[in-house]
C-alpha cells in the first residue's frame, strides 16, 4: 500500500521544478509594465510568448503598472493561482488542511465546467462576464490544478 | 495498438505521444489558419483563440490517456510529465511544419496580408506613422530565419510547459491503479 501511494505523489524535484516554472510563468504573464518604459509595450516578447495560449484581448485584460498584462483576466488568475498553490502547499506542508486527491479532482472538474459554462453563456449573450468573474473562475481552476497535482491519496497518510 | 515492448518491460509510449502530437498540432494549425484569415478580414478572433488555448493542452491528456488506457498501465506521474513534454514538442513541430508548408506553398501572401491588416488596425487606433514604424520593428518578420526561430521557440516553450502540466494531471487521473 505504501509503495502504491508513493507512486502517485510528485517527487520534491518535480515539485521544485513546477514551483519555479509556474512562478516564472506568472511573473511573465504580468507583462512588461514593471520594467518597460515604452508607449508601445504591446509589442514586447511577453505577448508573442503567450499569444499561443491566450487571446490577449485588451478589453478583457487587466493592466499592470500602466501596461496591458500579457494574458487575459481569466488566464492571469489561472497562472497566478497555479503558482500560488505550490507556494501555499509548500508553506503549509505540515498541516493537513488541503483536500485529498479525489476532492481536488472534483473541484478541478467543477471549475473547468464553470469556466466552460461561463464562456458558453457569455457567447450566447445570456450574461456578460466581467474582469473579476473571469479572474475568480481562473483562480479557482489554477489553484485546484496545483492542489490536485500535489495532493496525496486519502489513504497515503496512514500507509 | 501494436505492443512494442521496450527493454524496461514497459510498452513504448511513442505511438501515443506521436499520435497525440499529430492530432493536436493539426487541429491547432487549422485554428491558427482560421484565426489568421479572420484577422486579415478584420473580424474579431477572441472566440477562436479561446478554443486554441484549450486545444494546446490536450496533447498531454491524449498521450497519457492512450498510453495508460491502451495498455492498461499504471506508472508514476513523472512519466506522465515526460509524455506531456514529448507530446508538446511534437505538437510544436507538427504545427510549425504545417504552417510553414501553408505559407510557402499554398498561400504565399498570407503573412504579408496579416502584417498589412495589423498595421491597418494600428492606423485605425490613431497611432502616428512614427509609432507605427516602431511597432513594426517589434513584429518579427515571419519570412526571416530569425522570425521563424522566435516563432518556433516561443511556441515550443509554451506547449512544453502547458503539456507538462496536463501530462501530470492526466497521469494522476488515467494511470492510477483502481482501488
Amino acid at each position: 500500500m505504501k509503495q502504491f501511494s508513493i507512486q502517485f505523489e510528485i517527487s520534491s524535484r518535480i515539485n521544485l521544478l513546477l514551483l519555479l516554472g509556474s512562478s516564472l510563468l506568472a511573473v511573465l504573464a504580468l507583462g512588461p509594465g514593471w520594467y518597460a518604459d515604452d508607449s508601445l509595450v504591446p509589442f514586447h516578447l511577453h505577448y508573442s510568448f503567450y499569444s499561443w495560449v491566450c487571446h490577449q484581448d485588451p478589453s478583457r485584460s487587466f493592466e499592470f503598472m500602466g501596461a496591458q498584462m500579457a494574458v487575459c483576466s481569466r488566464c492571469i488568475g489561472i497562472y497566478g493561482a497555479f503558482a500560488l498553490g505550490f507556494w501555499l502547499k509548500g508553506i503549509t506542508a505540515r498541516f493537513e488542511v488541503w483536500p485529498d486527491r479525489d476532492l481536488a479532482l472534483r473541484l478541478l472538474s467543477l471549475f473547468a465546467g464553470l469556466i466552460g459554462f461561463d464562456v458558453l453563456i457569455n457567447a450566447l449573450d445570456i450574461w456578460t462576464n466581467t474582469h473579476y468573474s473571469r479572474l475568480l473562475l481562473g483562480v479557482g481552476f489554477g489553484l485546484m490544478a496545483s492542489v490536485f497535482i500535489t495532493s496525496n491519496d486519502s489513504f497515503s497518510s496512514n500507509a | 495498438m501494436a505492443k512494442e515492448i521496450t527493454h524496461h518491460g514497459m510498452p513504448s509510449y511513442w505511438n501515443a505521444v506521436i499520435t497525440a502530437g499529430l492530432i493536436t498540432g493539426t487541429v491547432l494549425t487549422v485554428i491558427q489558419l482560421i484565426t489568421s484569415y479572420m484577422t486579415i478580414a478584420g473580424s474579431s478572433v477572441t472566440g477562436m483563440t479561446i478554443i486554441g488555448c484549450l486545444i494546446a493542452s490536450i496533447a498531454g491528456i491524449i498521450s497519457n490517456w492512450m498510453y495508460a488506457k491502451g495498455y492498461n498501465l499504471t506508472y508514476p506521474i513523472g512519466k506522465g510529465a515526460l509524455l506531456g513534454v514529448f507530446s508538446g514538442i511534437i505538437t510544436s513541430i507538427v504545427a510549425f511544419c504545417l504552417s510553414l508548408f501553408w505559407t510557402k506553398f499554398i498561400d504565399t501572401g498570407m503573412n504579408e496580408a496579416i502584417i498589412e491588416a495589423t498595421l491597418k488596425s494600428l492606423e485605425d487606433q490613431g497611432l502616428t506613422q512614427e509609432e507605427i514604424d516602431i511597432a513594426q520593428s517589434f513584429i518579427p518578420d515571419p519570412n526571416s530565419i530569425a522570425g521563424l526561430i522566435i516563432s518556433f521557440a516561443s511556441a515550443l516553450a509554451m506547449y512544453i510547459f502547458i503539456n507538462l502540466i496536463s501530462g501530470i494531471i492526466s497521469a494522476k487521473i488515467f494511470a492510477k491503479e483502481v482501488e
